[in-house]
């Protein structure tokens, strides 16, 4: 797919045939990854909902389904994520700067967390499994916290627990490939002071899936 | 602005540009993915068509006619899926809109022509497995997939949502693609009050694929989940809401009759204009009207559950709300009549299916008032009315203008003009079949004829006998257009830059367009409905063939 | 929508952004760190117990409006400073506030209708509430007076104050009526039998 770079007469070899400027280039990618992310908001917004509406159904189920999740993994992970969302704003700030070893260093750090933050997540889902917390006709509780019986109900809270957390772990895993990919091109030395869009492109991404993450948190463990 | 100063002689155009099988599958040439989706969009309406026959011909008589009940309930069902998930979403944004959006703009490409070409893979994944699942064990429970049935029956219920949920992400990216292009590519000269309804129209249409085709991606994988895991959150068995499932189907799925309707309004601006020579009257109502239609869309969706068990203040607000939608389609309507109002009108096959279009529309949309309605809706919902009413919409509508355009840019895209003659008898017959079909069924449904029923009594079998026989009047009509384009194809004559004598910008090229569309940046200097300000030349003659050194626009 | 593709600012067509001290980024963190351990300690609070006392944990509202309100706060922060919100185009800012609206949108109606279905409407009402089996607004059924259920009723209808008992339809349009009961039948009720307007839907026409 390297036809678009057949024009390159035109400017730097990053820049695509059909733009005219570097500016035009930054400034269409960055609008397409707005709209792409209003796209995700949307995607998890059903999820929102669905999460309001049963909760206004069944109230006491989600308290009750609310108790068995561990607050302090649950904690211990949306710090993970700061701080990988931290890192991933450095990352783009040395790649402004044209810092390549720097932007290696900070998405590598990323990287970790978010490996870090399935980890956690592992040890959370296997209590899950392991206690019988699960949806449906898998529910078969056989230990609980802070309650002596199971509220009727209560397997729904955990079918949105696993849908939510799960489509946020699928989030999470692309955004390992994702910046897997930005890590190998800027170690090829594809980005410059002039040119680094893709760096931020990604750390956008990364972003939406900590704000993802800022909201499920509380609604999940917290209240 | 010009980048390209070199004189193009017989530069050649995007079709023979490269060859060879790799050089269509690899291509991120906007006008070669647009020539793909619009032979993929095709053969999914051939289908479509195939099914809804059947459909037809099942009904032609009381009791078993040609196919059994289980086997019936998969072909209406089948019917609607293709039509609106592989025919009509993509039709006009992915093959027109691919194709124009950027030439109309003055641009080389799209925003994102990877993207573009990622989008037009999605689709064929997920018409690939929308295809094995009629394989596998098709579905019976209509297009919209309702809780707690889609979560019971035994059929391919699984495959064909997956389907959708893939097909939903390339209508997705054909959004993002277009926003970007319009916002950021836009030729020098070209400000937002100089851009061609057509691209208004598909930009609306981009914001509503952005802001409500997720919700469907999210519906259709809780469905799945629902189904493989049992969540409990739309079964009632296990303490859901199938209601919740209506929802959050149709927060998508009445926007979506947007994604579908505002395009083919779109084309209709174009046509109409070129067709009557004449500028669109109240240019600016009717680009806003486009916008107000998307975002008003997203406010109606609980109209098509007025009987479902909603809350009675949630159908009232809905009822009220859905109102609203009357005001930018009347916006639309009036202001075309007015743009053909003193103009100097031909009857080009083009402008048949546009002036179709507004009738249709018309009867389309003030039956869509009856339904909206809280008081007749009850009489009305689920009978052949509300069948009627939206193929009315979608057909009498989106088909219409896909037509239309496709008849009006045909000579641009193949460089070849197609038998008018014969292209006025398809369009007779498509036009009077496709009343006697659904006219017929606007009576049915106002005596009580339920929708999607297999059988039904005897004294309705006049009206269902002339409805099924106007289906065949429309396929012929549907055999003798393709038959008309195959043979414009094989031995058509050369098709001049600009054959209509349109003042539009995607005219200013060559005919068909050369790979990188235009010789030179293109500066707007006028509208794209300036008829007094067109030179003769561009109008009549044509636009030259090879760009002299001054920009074609000058 | 000053966004014209060629008429930028930069007349050398450059990329050109402010950076931002590590600082900056490292306060901001520090303040999501701040709000996240805020967040957590408040969740052991009973504030509503103590806003209002005798109000069970979690019922008044008040501990999920804070929640909310803190991860607002959080998510406001990524988006201005880590997504760069504050020195984007605005027309970006436009689209990702949009977005939330829609969601706004999407959630506010559908809890529109799901919350007050459980409201009694003495004109009106067809079973709605799947918990409860509570009659609950939104079908025409009962114009003209309210009527007693039978226990043994699986669905029913008033007409003209007289409760019609309907005997379910079975076919493959309306799956509602008799899975219900069977899942349900723990609350006694039979009320439970008729869940949703799906299954009216689905046998209204039958009966007409």
């Amino acid at each position: 797919m390297s036809a678009e770079n057949a024009h390159a007469s035109h400017g730097p070899k990053w820049l695509q045939h059909h733009f005219e400027t570097p500016i035009q280039q930054f400034e269409s990618a960055k609008l397409g990854m707005w709209v792409f992310l209003a796209q995700e908001i949307l995607f998890f917004s059903g999820l929102f909902v669905a999460y309001g509406v049963v909760r206004i159904e069944y109230p006491e189920a989600f308290a009750a389904g609310s108790m068995q999740l561990n607050k302090i993994m649950g904690g211990a992970n949306t710090i993970v994520l700061l701080f990988s969302s931290l890192t991933a704003a450095l990352a783009v700030r040395s790649a402004q700067l044209g810092k390549r070893d720097e932007v290696s260093r900070y998405i590598v750090i990323t990287i970790l967390c978010a490996f870090a933050f399935m980890v956690i997540k592992y040890f959370e889902y296997t209590a899950k499994f392991e206690h019988g917390l699960l949806p449906g006709q898998y529910w078969n509780p056989t230990h609980l916290v802070g309650i002596d019986a199971p509220v009727e109900h209560m397997h729904v809270f955990f079918g949105i627990y696993f849908m939510l957390t799960g489509l946020h772990g699928v989030h999470v895993l692309v955004g390992i490939g994702i910046l897997t990919w930005i890590l190998i091109r800027n170690n090829k030395g594809e980005f410059s002071k002039e040119y680094w869009t893709p760096v931020d492109l990604a750390a956008l991404y990364w972003h939406l899936v900590d704000l993802v993450w800022i909201y499920l948190f509380p609604l999940l463990y917290l209240v | 602005m010009a980048t390209a100063t070199a004189t193009h002689a017989h530069e050649p155009d995007y079709l023979n540009s490269k060859t060879g099988i790799g050089s269509w599958l690899y291509t991120v040439d906007h006008k070669r993915l647009g020539i793909m989706y619009l032979a993929s969009v095709l053969f999914f309406f051939a289908v479509g068509g195939f099914f809804a026959l059947l459909v037809r011909a099942e009904l032609a008589t009381p009791g078993e006619t040609i196919m059994s009940p289980t086997m019936y309930n998969k072909a209406f069902t089948l019917h609607g899926a293709i039509m609106v998930f592989l025919f009509i979403i993509p039709s006009i944004p992915g093959a027109l809109g691919n194709f124009f959006l950027p030439i109309m703009l003055g641009a080389k490409d799209v925003a994102f022509p990877r993207l573009n070409l990622l989008s037009f893979y999605i689709y064929v994944v997920g018409a690939t497995i929308a295809v094995i699942s009629i394989v596998v064990n098709a579905v019976d429970t209509g297009w919209t997939f309702y809780t707690p049935y889609s979560t019971r029956t035994d059929t391919a219920v699984v495959w064909v949502t997956m389907a959708a949920f893939i097909l939903g992400f390339s209508s997705i990216l054909t959004g993002v693609n277009f926003i970007a292009t319009v916002h950021k590519l836009r030729a020098p000269g070209l400000h937002w009050k100089r851009m061609p309804l057509f691209v208004w129209g598909m930009y609306a249409t981009s914001v509503i694929q952005i802001l409500a085709t997720p919700v469907l991606a999210i519906t259709l994988f809780l469905l799945i989940m629902e189904n493989v895991l049992t969540l409990g959150i739309f079964n009632p068995q296990l303490g859901g809401d199938p209601v919740l499932f209506q929802h959050f189907f149709w927060f998508y799925s009445h926007p979506a009759v947007y994604i579908m309707i505002l395009p083919g309004m779109a084309v209709v601006n174009e046509v109409l204009a070129t067709f009557s020579r004449r500028k669109i009257f109240g240019y600016m109502f009717v680009a806003m009207s486009s916008v107000g239609l998307a975002l008003v869309g997203f406010l109606v969706w609980g109209h098509h559950m007025f009987v479902a068990g909603m809350s009675e203040y949630a159908t009232l607000v809905f009822s009220g709300l859905t109102f609203l939608v009357a005001i930018p389609s009347g916006v639309k309507i009036f202001n075309w009549i007015a743009t053909l109002y003193k103009g100097s009108i031909s009857f080009e096959s083009p402008m048949l299916y546009a002036l179709s279009f507004m009738v249709l529309f018309s009867i389309g949309g003030l039956t869509g008032l009856f339904l909206g309605t809280l008081a007749t809706d009850v009489h009305l919902h689920d009978t052949y009315f509300v069948v009627a009413h939206f193929h009315y919409t979608m057909v009498g509508g989106t088909v219409f203008g896909f037509l239309a355009g496709l008849h009006y840019w045909w000579p641009k895209m193949f460089g070849r003009m197609y038998d008018e003659n014969l292209a006025r008898v398809a369009f007779a017959l498509v036009f009077v079949g496709f009343n006697m079909t659904f006219f017929t069924q606007f009576v049915l449904g106002s005596q009580g004829m339920p929708r999607r029923y297999y059988d039904y009594l005897p004294h309705f079998q006049p009206l269902h006998g002339f409805s099924s026989a106007g289906a065949l009047v429309l396929g012929v009509g549907f055999v003798v257009m393709a038959f008309m384009f195959v043979r414009s194809l094989t031995s058509g004559k050369k098709a001049p830059p600009n054959p209509w004598g349109s003042a539009g910008y995607e005219w200013a090229t060559a005919s068909p367009p050369i790979e990188h569309n235009f010789h030179e940046q293109p500066v707007m200097k006028r509208g794209p409905y300036d008829y007094h300000l067109a030179t003769d030349e561009e109008l009549f003659d044509g636009f030259p063939e090879e760009a002299p050194a001054a920009s074609a626009e000058e | 929508m000053s966004d014209h593709s060629h008429d930028h600012s930069h007349s050398d067509g450059a990329v050109h952004v402010h950076v931002h001290d590590v600082s900056l980024y490292l306060k901001v963190f520090g303040a999501l760190i701040f709000f996240t351990v805020v967040t957590v300690a408040t969740s052991y609070l009973d504030i509503d117990g103590f806003v209002r006392p005798g109000t069970p944990h979690g019922a008044g509202g008040m501990n999920f409006l804070l929640a909310m309100a803190i991860a607002t706060a959080k998510a406001t922060f990524v988006c201005v400073w880590f997504m760069h919100l504050k020195e984007d185009a605005r027309f970006n800012a436009l689209i990702f506030v949009g977005g939330v609206l829609f969601a706004a949108v999407f959630l506010a109606y559908t809890l529109n209708d799901t919350y007050y279905r459980q409201h009694e409407d003495r004109f009106q009402g067809v079973l709605v509430h799947p918990s409860t089996g509570e009659r609950a607004p939104g079908g025409l059924s009962d114009i003209g007076g309210s009527c007693e259920v039978p226990a043994n009723c699986l669905s029913y209808a008033c007409q003209g104050g007289r409760c019609v008992e309907y005997v379910p339809v079975h076919h493959e349009g309306a799956a509602g009526g008799e899975h219900g009961a069977a899942a349900e039948g723990e609350h006694g009720g039979a009320a439970e039998g008729e869940p949703h307007g799906a299954a009216a839907e689905g046998e209204a026409p039958a009966e007409h």
